[in-house]
């Protein structure tokens, strides 16, 4: 699609987060009357993309254009210029009515900064049965279904006169009937002559909703396609294949002795009960998309949030996970994905970040040894490498990937040593040197017998570091590949098609030899 | 590849010094040739002044910043004092000081353990309260039950402290509401049990806790900086005081490296009201009159002393050592304007004033520093 006939373009689009590139040479068009797929896998650079064009962030290089002419986005400036968004979670005031969050920092006003409500009762109501939303404009917006949520969001953006709406994964918090109504919706806004850019993780949906498709790779595009001259097989196989560089393969786990064994675990209302074992000296990767019960899954292990039912075995033994000090007690160690707010005080220094987890061992009679500590605190910088290698900083002033060493340090440096580590996220945010260090220790960690579960959206990362792989999709576990049959397209498959196609096509495969 | 260009530049640079002005469209601020007549500039001088001054303090290493600037603001504030009403150094006034800061050094204790859990105990008040009702009318029935009534009053402020905390770790209630609730609860159980009209005596036996001591210095502060020093230690060194300070903090790290957030939260409401117990026996032994709502201002006042001394609501921040700082700089406020021949209105003005600088300088002093 050439320029002039773009509603929004992005032009030749960079942008880096400290070190790390997130967007290089993107360009991108939204023309009049079409749905427009943005896809990837996490940390393709998606979201980066949106907040640029949504003026929440501002490029390093490039351009985004309106109606063909160069804009300086702001927040407020995208707004005037006609480009809404929709989130995942509406950015919506629960406490506030629909007609009050409708008109948000867009009230209508007579003179005297006095409300015009029967022109605002007018225009929302306007814009939801144009929508075909059948929602009360004075219903509060706490008591809305998600979906409900997103509609109330689509008539904001409405009323503001949007002629482009971005929706950032609707589909990954809704199902069914629901996203139905949402796609519905979609597409009677774009024969409305609105250009829609839907970015999903779900690959069946771009085929049902989307015109044409973008893929982004490691912040690059690798292909802007009708979505008729694109096949499913073509979009998985353009996803996949980002480098992690060269890593010699540890040698393949013992297997001989089982450190944990996780029976019939139940996470969840209709989700089927886990059950996997793991080894010594193994790692176990868990493998699938945001949402598909990996954190979950973890919380449960860490005695973070309880399973509701079944039974986790340490070394043969049934063990109690209601609470984290049961896990500790336990041996089993979660290394959180939110390190920012689960795994760091960030006001606190390195020193009383990494005790924190082993104050118990630290103390005599209910004070702490501040020799013992430092003693602590120094060899786990030295071991982890943490630069700079101070213990009395603040942890918050330290980059994402030496925030992460002393996380894992927190943990790992407690006596006795955890048998079983689970890793949720380890590398994300994190430099590529921290990113080697990390995986090094996973190594080291192994190598003395441990058991490690990673849990990582990085497939590249999930194939090298694994000597097996699980994969989940809706809170359950769909498949499992031995390191042999790893590929990046085989757990893509899995993640996004679940197990029947997965049986399918390896029955298929089967017929054949 | 990434050409920062000067447009982009200035509006980063604009972003940054004037922060109201979000987008930073306007870079006119950074252009620096506004006219000498400008109302702007006087406000830009005082500005200038102020950020110099802050500059200099940021400049100086933490442990200066740390101990040695409130000691010298300390000593600055006595000199200050001696110059302006000398009369606060008479012995018979100093007596006066130090009973008062028995009891709100007390309180303020206990007020700074909530604090650092992110809460806020309206209740102390109430809590003295019931120990000055219980002392009086235990006396009232039998002389012989002080030591009792001693044990009963800690006992209350115990379970008023036991309730709050478990009304707001495992209810959700918010501190504000659920302690002013049980100041209402409180309040209202005196009133029944002492029918509205205060019957009984503070026993003399009590009295000589505040009435004497060693030297000038009255046995009731000796009991409150003994309490305060274990309090600052088991803060600092203690593996308590990393559990409040984690809590306060983030309850979420907290929680996942095993600490019970709802122990912690409950053992500081606790102390907190056993502290206030405390403080309400040696505000008995002091005033040995009785009066049902003699402890009032001292919730807003503990709150006050904290805050001067540089703890913080947010909750995780801020050192008891501090807050007994602040308290003594509130109390001297309080007194030396009250012997001072202001009239009384004028009065309050100036200990408005002077707590609203000390505040803001208490902050400057904090600020960047981690320690």
């Amino acid at each position: 699609m050439n320029v002039e006939r773009a509603l929004v373009s992005a032009r030749g689009i960079y942008k880096h987060y400290g070190g790390i590139r997130a967007l290089a040479d993107v360009s991108l068009d939204i023309g009049s009357a079409e749905i427009h797929a943005l896809v990837g896998e996490n940390g393709a650079g998606k979201s980066t993309l949106v907040k640029i064009m949504t003026g929440a962030e501002k490029q390093d290089a490039g351009q985004v254009m309106v109606d063909g002419r160069e804009a300086q986005l702001t927040p407020e400036k995208a707004r005037e210029l006609g480009i809404g968004a929709v989130y995942q979670e509406p950015s919506l005031i629960p406490a506030m009515t629909v007609l009050e969050n409708v008109f948000l920092g867009w009230e209508q006003r007579f003179g005297l900064g006095l409300l015009d409500h029967r022109r605002m009762r007018r225009e929302a109501a306007a814009a939801l049965d144009n929508i075909g939303a059948r929602i009360h404009l004075e219903t509060e917006v706490a008591t809305l279904s998600v979906a409900d949520r997103q509609l109330v969001e689509i008539a904001r953006a409405l009323v503001q006169q949007a002629r482009v709406l971005i929706f950032d994964e609707p589909s990954a918090v809704l199902s069914g009937v629901e996203l139905e109504r949402i796609f519905n919706v979609i597409k009677e806004l774009r024969s409305h002559g609105l250009g829609i850019l839907y970015i999903s993780h779900r690959l069946a949906e771009i085929f049902e909703l989307a015109d044409r498709a973008t893929v982004l790779k490691d912040g690059r595009v690798v292909a802007s396609r009708p979505v008729n001259e694109l096949t499913m097989e073509d979009l998985i196989h353009l996803m996949v294949g980002r480098e992690i560089g060269a890593r010699h393969l540890r040698p393949e786990a013992a297997r001989d002795r089982i450190v944990l064994e996780v029976d019939k675990l139940a996470l969840g209302q209709d989700r089927e009960p886990i059950s996997f074992e793991l080894h010594a000296g193994e790692v176990l990767g868990l493998a699938g998309l945001v949402g598909s019960g990996r954190t979950r899954l973890a919380n449960a292990l860490g005695g973070i949030r309880p399973a509701r039912a079944g039974v986790v075995f340490r070394n043969g033994r049934p063990v109690r996970l209601k609470r984290p000090s049961d896990a500790m007690r336990a041996g089993i160690v979660v290394i959180p994905e939110d390190r920012k707010r689960e795994g760091l005080i960030l006001g606190h220094s390195v020193r009383e970040n990494l005790a924190l987890a082993s104050l118990k061992e630290l103390s005599t009679i209910g004070m702490v040894s501040a020799k013992a500590e430092r003693r602590l605190a120094s060899e786990a910088v030295k071991v982890f490498a943490v630069r700079p290698p101070a213990i009395d900083v603040a942890t918050g002033t330290l980059s994402g990937g030496n925030q992460q060493k002393v996380v894992l340090g927190k943990w790992l440096v407690r006596k006795p040593s955890a048998e079983v580590v689970v890793l949720d996220e380890p590398t994300r945010g994190v430099d590529v040197g921290a990113k080697y260090e990390i995986y090094n220790l996973i190594d080291a960690l192994v190598a003395r017998g441990s058991g490690v579960v990673l849990i990582s959206s990085e497939l590249p990362e999930v194939i090298a570091m694994s000597d097996r792989v699980l994969v989940m999709s809706a809170g359950n576990i769909v498949g499992e590949l031995k390191r042999g049959e790893l590929s990046e397209e085989r757990i893509l498959r899995l993640a996004v098609l679940g197990r029947e196609h997965e049986l399918a096509a390896s029955e298929g495969g089967g017929d054949a030899a | 590849m990434k050409p920062l260009d000067r447009t982009e530049a200035r509006s980063q640079l604009s972003t940054f010094a004037a922060p109201p002005n979000q987008g930073g469209r306007e870079p006119r601020n950074v252009s620096g040739s506004s006219s000498p007549r400008n109302p702007v500039r006087t406000a830009g001088v005082v500005r200038l002044a102020y950020e110099s001054v802050a500059s200099t303090l940021l400049r100086l290493p933490p442990t200066v910043r740390g101990y040695g600037l409130p000691i010298g603001t300390s000593l600055l504030v006595a000199a200050v004092v001696a110059v302006v009403e000398p009369g606060f150094y008479r012995p018979a006034n100093l007596h006066v000081v130090m009973q008062q800061y028995a009891v709100l050094g007390l309180v303020t204790l206990g007020q700074v353990l909530v604090l650092l859990v992110s809460g806020i105990d309206l209740s102390v008040g109430a809590v003295m309260n019931a120990a000055l009702i219980t002392i009086a009318l235990m006396n009232h029935y039998n002389e012989n039950l002080l030591l009792v009534s001693l044990v009963l009053c800690i006992l209350i402020g115990a379970g008023v402290g036991v309730t709050n905390g478990l009304l707001v770790s495992l209810r959700d209630v918010p501190p504000f509401a659920a302690t002013l609730g049980m100041t209402a609860c409180v309040q209202g159980a005196i009133l029944v049990y002492t029918k509205g009209i205060p019957a009984g005596n503070i026993p003399t036996a009590l009295r000589p806790i505040a009435l004497d001591g060693i030297g000038i210095v009255p046995y009731s502060l000796l009991i409150c900086l003994a309490i305060g020093l274990v309090v600052i230690v088991f803060l600092s060194r203690g593996s308590y005081g990393r559990t409040i300070y984690a809590v306060g903090r983030s309850a979420e790290v907290a929680r996942r490296v095993g600490i019970s957030t709802t122990a912690v939260r409950v053992s500081a409401y606790t102390l907190c009201g056993v502290f206030a117990a405390l403080a309400g026996i040696i505000l008995s032994a002091y005033v040995g009159y009785v009066d049902p709502a003699i402890g009032g201002t001292y919730n807003l006042q503990s709150i006050a002393a904290a805050v001067v001394g540089g703890v913080s609501f947010i909750g995780g921040e801020g050192k008891p050592a501090g807050a007994l700082i602040g308290a003594l700089f509130l109390l001297t406020v309080l007194n030396v304007t009250t012997l001072s021949s202001l009239n009384p209105f004028t009065q309050l003005i100036v200990q408005g004033v002077v707590m609203l600088v000390a505040v803001s300088l208490f902050h400057l002093i904090k600020r960047g520093s981690f320690a």
